[in-house]
C-alpha cells in the first residue's frame, strides 16, 4: 500500500463508519456490529502502517505528505506520518475496539438514550484524532485540535440534564476558548518568527531566538487538552459524560491528543534542544500540577471525578517530560502517552461496571463489594500498580525514564516531586480496593455485568502486564525522534 | 463584442429595464422571475469581466461616449469587481429565497412592488461599486437607500414602520453630509471624476476645504456603515425588516457603504489625508470598541436576527481595524474578513428567516430542539455559526487569521488582543444559540410551515461557500490582494 493511500484512508475509515452508523440507527445489532466492525478496520489500518512503516525507521516519512487543501497561503492542510503518531494511532485504535465492545454492554445495560447518536459521535471524534494524530503541520493539527472539541460535545452532554449541559459548556467553552485565545496567537507568531509550520525533526527556531519561552508559555497553556493547571477544569467536568466516553476519550483521546500535540511541537516546531534550553522555568508548571492534582484526588469520593484528577496529575508527567526535552525525559514522556493511557482506561472500565452492577458512584459506599465481586477490584489494583510504576507493568518504564531524564537535567527537586507523587498515587488509588475488600455490614444488590464489559475491563489491564515485558519494540521506535 | 464593450454599464441598465417590468406586470410570479433572470445577468456580466480585469488593466466606460473629465465614467478594477461579484452573487441568492419568504412576509399586492425595490436596491449598491464620478456614486447611494426604506416598511410587523423611519432619517442625514463633502470636494477642484479629483487635490491650494470636505464624506459614510457608536438604526432594522430584505441589507448594504469609504479614503485622498496618523488610530480604536461592545451587546441579545445584528456591528469593527492598519495587507484581510462575513452572516440570516417562517417569532428560544426536528438545519447553524466565531476549516478563520497575520506583522498588539477577546465572545453567543438549538424541548414542536427547498437551496449555497473557501481559499484571497495592492498603488 502506497503511503498516500495509507495516509488519506486512515480518517476516512471512522467519517465512513459515522455515516453507515448513521444510517443503521433503527437496527441496534446491526449498527453495533458495524460500529466494531469499523474499529477492527481502524486497528488493522494501524498494524499495517505499523508493519508497512516500521521496517524504516531510520528514514522518517516525511518527504511523502498528503496535501488535500490550502486555506491559507503557504500553509496547505496535510498528513505524514512518524514514529509518535504511528504509537499514539495503534493505541487509540486498539483501545477503541475495546471500548466499543465494552459500550455495547454498558450502554444496553443502562439502557442509555439516543445510542445512534452516541456512537456516530464517537465514529467522528475518532475521525478527528486520527486526522490530529496524522498532521503534517500545526495547521492541520490545529483545525482537528478544534474538531476534535466539538465532536466529542455531544458525547460530554449525552445525558441531556441540566447538570449536563452546564458541564458540557464548560468543557467546550475552556477547551475552545483557551485555543482561540492562546494556542491561536502562538500559532500566528511562530508562523511570523519562522515562515513555516511544517512538522520538521530538529525544530525549526533558532537557539538564541528570545522569547522563546513566553511563546512556548502559550502553547502549554493554550493546549487546554493536555490539562496543566490552572486550564484543567473541563477535565472533571467532562465525567458527566457516559463511562466509555470518559474512558476511551478523556483518558486516552482527548487527553492525550493534548500532550501529543505539545510533544509534536516541542519535538518538530520549536525543537528539544531550544526548549531545554530555554524553558526551565517552565517546568514548575506540570510539577505544581502533578502534586496538586494528586491532592485534590484524594479528597474526591466520586470514582470517576478521583481518576480524573489522577489524570491531571499523570499527563503532566508527560508534559514534564516534553518540557524537559532531553532524550530521556521524552522518551519517558512518550512512553507515559501509551502506558498512562492503558492502565487508566482499564481503571475508567472498571468504574463503569461498578456502577452498572451496583449503581454506586462514590468510592466511600463500595466497602465490602470487592467480597462480592472480587474481578473488577483485582483488575483495578493491576491497573492502579501500573499507574504508581511498580514492577511488572508498563507504568514503571514511563516513570523510569522520567526519573532519569530530571537526573539527567540535574533537576533533583523534580525527582523528589515525581517520587512523592507516586507516594499519592499509592495513597489514592489503592485505597480504592482496599476499601472495598473490608467486610460490610449488608450485601449489596447487584445486577448483572454483561460479558463484554467484563472482557474489555480485563484485556488493557492484561496488556499493562505485557507491555513491561515487549517495552523494548516501543522504545526502538521512539528512539531515533528523542535522540 | 458591442455587449462585450458595454459590460460595465449593463448592471446598471438591466434594473432599469427590469424594475419597472416588474411593477407594472402586476403579477408577483412574473416580478420575480424578471428579478431573478435580472440578477442572473448582473453577475454573469461581473464573471465576464474577471478575466479583463484579472489581467491587470481596469476596465473603463465613458457614459454616452462622453470623454472622461467631463462625462460620467465607470471605471472597473480588482476593488469593485471583488464587491460587484460578491453583491451580484448574493443579490442571485437573495432572489431565489425570496420567493417563498417575501410570500409570508409581505402582502400580497404589494409583492411586485418589492421585487421592484429589490432590483432598484441591488443596482444602487452595484453603481456605487462600478462609477468613478463622485456625484454619480451619491446618487447611486441615494437610489439604494430609498429602495431599502421601501423594502424595510414592507414588514408586516408594525414596528417596521418605525425602524424604516429611523432608518430614513439617518440615511438622510448621512447622505446629506456626504452631499455637503462632495460639493466642497467639487468647488476645491472642479470636477467630479474620482481620478481627475485625486490628482487635482495634490496640486490644489485649497488643502483645508479638501480636509473639510473628506470630514464631511468620511462623516456621512460612517452613519451609513452603522459605525459604532452610530449604529443604533441598524439592529431594529434587520430584526423588523422581512427576512429576504434582511438578508440582503446584511450581506451588502453596510458593505458596500464601507466599500466607499475604502474608494474615498486610500483612492480618492490619497495618502496626504487617509495616512494621517491622527485618521488610522480612529479607525483603529472605533474598530476596538465596534469589536468589544458589539459582541458584548449580541451575548446579552435574546432574540436571534438581533444577536446576528448586533454581532455584524462587531464583525464590522474587524474590517475597520485592518483598514486603520493602513497597509496592502490590512485592507486585503479587512476584504478577506469581508467576504467571509457575508457568507456567514448571509447564511445566518437566511437561516433565521426559515426559523421565523415557522416559530412566527425570532426569539432564540424559539430555537430549541432544533437539531431533532430538523438536524440539517441545525448543521447548517453549526457551519456558519463556527465561521462567524473563526474556527478552522471555516472561511472566517481565513479572514481571522489574515487580519491577525496583518496586525501581528504591523506590531499591532492591542488590535490582535480585541480580535481574540472578540472572538472567544463571538464563541459564547454562537454557543448560546447552538447549545439552545441542541437541547431537547419541552414541547414537541413541529415545522409548522415548510419551507419549501427554495428557501434552504440559497441558505446552503452560502453555507457550503463557508466551509469550501475554509479550506480552499485562494481566489478570493488572491482577488482581495489585488484589490488592496491596486488601491495601495493608485495612492
Amino acid at each position: 500500500m502506497s503511503l498516500s493511500l495509507w495516509l488519506g484512508i486512515g480518517p476516512l475509515i471512522p467519517l465512513l463508519g459515522a455515516l453507515a452508523v448513521g444510517f443503521l440507527g433503527r437496527q441496534p445489532n446491526l449498527r453495533d456490529g458495524f460500529g466494531a466492525f469499523t474499529a477492527l478496520m481502524l486497528l488493522l489500518w494501524s498494524i499495517t502502517g505499523f508493519v508497512q512503516f516500521n521496517l524504516s525507521h531510520e528514514a522518517l516519512l516525511w518527504n511523502a505528505p498528503l496535501i488535500f487543501a490550502s486555506p491559507i497561503e503557504g500553509i496547505p492542510l496535510a498528513f505524514s506520518i512518524e514514529p509518535l503518531g504511528l504509537c499514539f494511532a495503534l493505541l487509540a485504535s486498539s483501545l477503541w475496539l475495546i471500548t466499543h465492545l465494552y459500550a455495547i454492554g454498558y450502554m444496553r445495560a443502562k439502557q442509555e438514550s439516543h445510542q445512534t447518536r452516541f456512537y456516530v459521535a464517537f465514529c467522528l471524534a475518532m475521525a478527528c484524532l486520527m486526522g490530529l494524530i496524522l498532521a503534517d503541520n500545526l495547521l492541520t493539527l490545529f483545525l482537528f485540535y478544534e474538531l476534535l472539541t466539538l465532536t466529542t460535545y455531544p458525547l460530554v452532554s449525552h445525558k441531556g440534564d441540566e447538570k449536563t449541559r452546564k458541564n458540557a459548556r464548560l468543557y467546550l467553552m475552556l477547551l475552545m476558548g483557551s485555543s482561540l485565545l492562546l494556542l491561536l496567537p502562538g500559532i500566528l507568531v511562530f508562523w511570523q518568527w519562522t515562515g513555516s509550520l511544517n512538522f520538521t525533526p530538529g525544530g525549526l527556531l533558532d537557539k538564541d531566538q528570545p522569547g522563546v519561552a513566553l511563546l512556548y508559555l502559550l502553547f502549554v497553556l493554550g493546549v487546554a487538552k493536555a490539562a496543566v493547571m490552572p486550564l484543567h477544569r473541563w477535565l472533571p467536568a467532562a465525567m458527566v459524560a457516559p463511562t466509555p466516553v470518559s474512558a476511551l476519550l478523556h483518558a486516552v483521546a482527548v487527553v492525550k491528543a493534548g500532550v501529543f500535540t505539545l510533544l509534536k511541537v516541542t519535538l518538530y516546531l520549536f525543537g528539544a534542544e531550544v526548549i531545554h534550553a530555554q524553558a526551565t522555568l517552565l517546568l514548575w508548571l506540570p510539577a505544581l500540577t502533578i502534586l496538586l492534582a494528586s491532592f485534590v484526588a484524594m479528597t474526591r469520593d466520586n470514582l470517576k471525578e478521583r481518576l480524573a484528577y489522577s489524570t491531571i496529575s499523570q499527563l503532566s508527567y508527560i508534559v514534564l517530560g516534553t518540557v524537559l526535552a532531553n532524550s530521556m525525559g521524552l522518551l519517558g514522556g512518550a512512553l507515559q502517552m501509551l502506558m498512562h493511557g492503558m492502565a487508566k482506561i482499564s481503571l475508567f472500565f472498571v468504574a463503569g461496571v461498578i456502577l452498572i452492577a451496583s449503581g454506586k458512584t462514590n468510592i466511600s459506599e463500595l466497602t465490602g463489594l470487592g467480597r462480592q465481586m472480587p474481578l473488577p477490584f483485582i483488575i483495578f489494583t493491576l491497573a492502579s500498580l501500573s499507574v504508581i510504576g511498580l514492577p511488572p507493568f508498563g507504568g514503571l518504564w514511563s516513570k523510569w525514564y522520567l526519573a532519569l531524564g530530571t537526573v539527567e537535567a540535574g533537576q533533583y527537586l523534580l525527582l523528589g516531586v515525581l517520587m512523592l507523587s507516586s507516594l499519592l498515587n499509592i495513597a489514592y488509588l489503592l485505597s480504592v480496593p482496599l476499601g472495598a475488600f473490608r467486610p460490610s455490614a449488608q450485601p449489596f444488590a447487584l445486577k448483572k455485568v454483561p460479558l463484554s464489559c467484563q472482557v474489555s475491563m480485563a484485556l488493557p489491564a492484561l496488556a499493562c502486564i505485557l507491555l513491561f515485558f515487549a517495552a523494548e519494540p516501543l522504545i526502538q521506535l521512539l528512539r531515533p525522534i528523542t535522540g | 463584442m458591442l455587449m462585450s464593450l458595454h459590460l460595465a454599464v449593463l448592471p446598471i441598465l438591466l434594473p432599469m429595464i427590469g424594475a419597472p417590468l416588474a411593477a407594472l406586470l402586476g403579477r408577483s410570479s412574473w416580478a420575480w422571475w424578471i428579478t431573478l433572470i435580472i440578477s442572473i445577468g448582473q453577475l454573469l456580466c461581473f464573471v465576464a469581466m474577471l478575466p479583463v480585469v484579472l489581467g491587470g488593466q481596469p476596465l473603463d466606460y465613458s457614459m454616452g461616449g462622453w470623454a472622461i473629465p467631463w462625462g460620467i465614467a465607470y471605471r472597473v478594477d480588482a476593488l469593485s469587481l471583488f464587491m460587484g461579484l460578491l453583491i451580484a452573487a448574493i443579490a442571485v441568492l437573495t432572489c431565489v429565497y425570496a420567493k417563498h419568504s417575501l410570500r409570508t412576509d409581505v402582502d400580497h399586492e404589494k409583492l411586485p412592488y418589492a421585487y421592484c425595490c429589490m432590483q432598484l436596491c441591488v443596482m444602487g449598491l452595484l453603481g456605487m461599486v462600478l462609477t468613478a464620478d463622485i456625484f454619480n456614486l451619491f446618487v447611486f447611494l441615494e437610489i439604494s437607500s430609498l429602495a431599502t426604506y421601501g423594502l424595510v416598511s414592507l414588514g408586516k410587523d408594525r414596528r417596521a414602520l418605525l425602524a424604516a423611519f429611523r432608518y430614513l432619517v439617518t440615511g438622510t442625514l448621512g447622505a446629506t453630509l456626504f452631499l455637503i463633502g462632495v460639493g466642497l470636494a467639487y468647488t476645491a477642484t472642479g470636477t467630479l471624476n474620482l481620478e481627475d479629483m485625486a490628482q487635482k487635490f495634490a496640486t490644489s491650494p485649497h488643502q483645508r476645504t479638501i480636509q473639510g470636505a473628506f470630514a464631511f464624506i468620511f462623516a456621512g459614510l460612517v452613519l451609513k456603515i452603522a459605525i459604532f457608536p452610530l449604529h443604533l438604526w441598524l439592529p431594529t432594522v434587520y430584526r423588523f425588516a422581512p427576512s429576504a430584505v434582511a438578508v440582503l441589507l446584511a450581506a451588502t448594504a453596510t458593505k458596500v457603504a464601507l466599500y466607499v469609504l475604502v474608494r474615498c479614503q486610500f483612492g480618492l485622498f490619497g495618502q496626504a489625508i487617509s495616512a494621517s496618523h491622527y485618521l488610522a488610530e480612529l479607525l483603529l480604536v472605533g474598530g476596538v470598541l465596534a469589536m468589544l461592545y458589539c459582541s458584548y451587546l449580541a451575548l446579552k441579545e435574546d432574540d436571534f436576527k438581533g444577536l446576528l445584528a448586533y454581532s455584524s456591528l462587531a464583525h464590522l469593527g474587524y474590517m475597520l481595524g485592518g483598514m486603520g492598519l493602513l497597509s496592502a495587507k490590512g485592507l486585503s484581510a479587512s476584504l478577506m474578513q469581508l467576504f467571509a462575513h457575508t457568507l456567514a452572516k448571509g447564511g445566518l440570516f437566511m437561516l433565521a428567516g426559515i426559523m421565523v417562517l415557522s416559530a412566527g417569532t425570532s426569539k432564540i428560544s424559539q430555537l430549541t430542539g432544533l437539531a431533532g426536528r430538523s438536524p440539517l438545519l441545525f448543521l447548517a447553524l453549526v457551519i456558519c455559526g463556527l465561521s462567524l466565531v473563526g474556527v478552522p476549516g471555516t472561511v472566517g478563520f481565513v479572514g481571522k487569521w489574515q487580519l491577525l497575520d496583518a496586525a501581528l506583522t504591523q506590531g499591532r498588539f492591542g488590535l490582535v488582543l480585541a480580535i481574540l477577546a472578540s472572538s472567544l465572545m463571538a464563541l459564547a453567543y454562537v454557543w448560546k444559540i447552538l447549545e439552545t438549538a441542541y437541547s431537547n424541548p419541552q414541547s414537541n414542536m413541529q415545522l409548522t410551515v415548510k419551507p419549501g427547498w427554495l428557501m434552504p437551496l440559497s441558505m446552503w449555497s452560502l453555507t457550503l461557500g463557508c466551509l469550501y473557501f475554509g479550506f480552499f481559499s485562494q481566489w478570493p484571497w488572491q482577488l482581495a490582494q489585488h484589490a488592496a495592492t491596486v488601491l495601495w498603488g493608485s495612492s
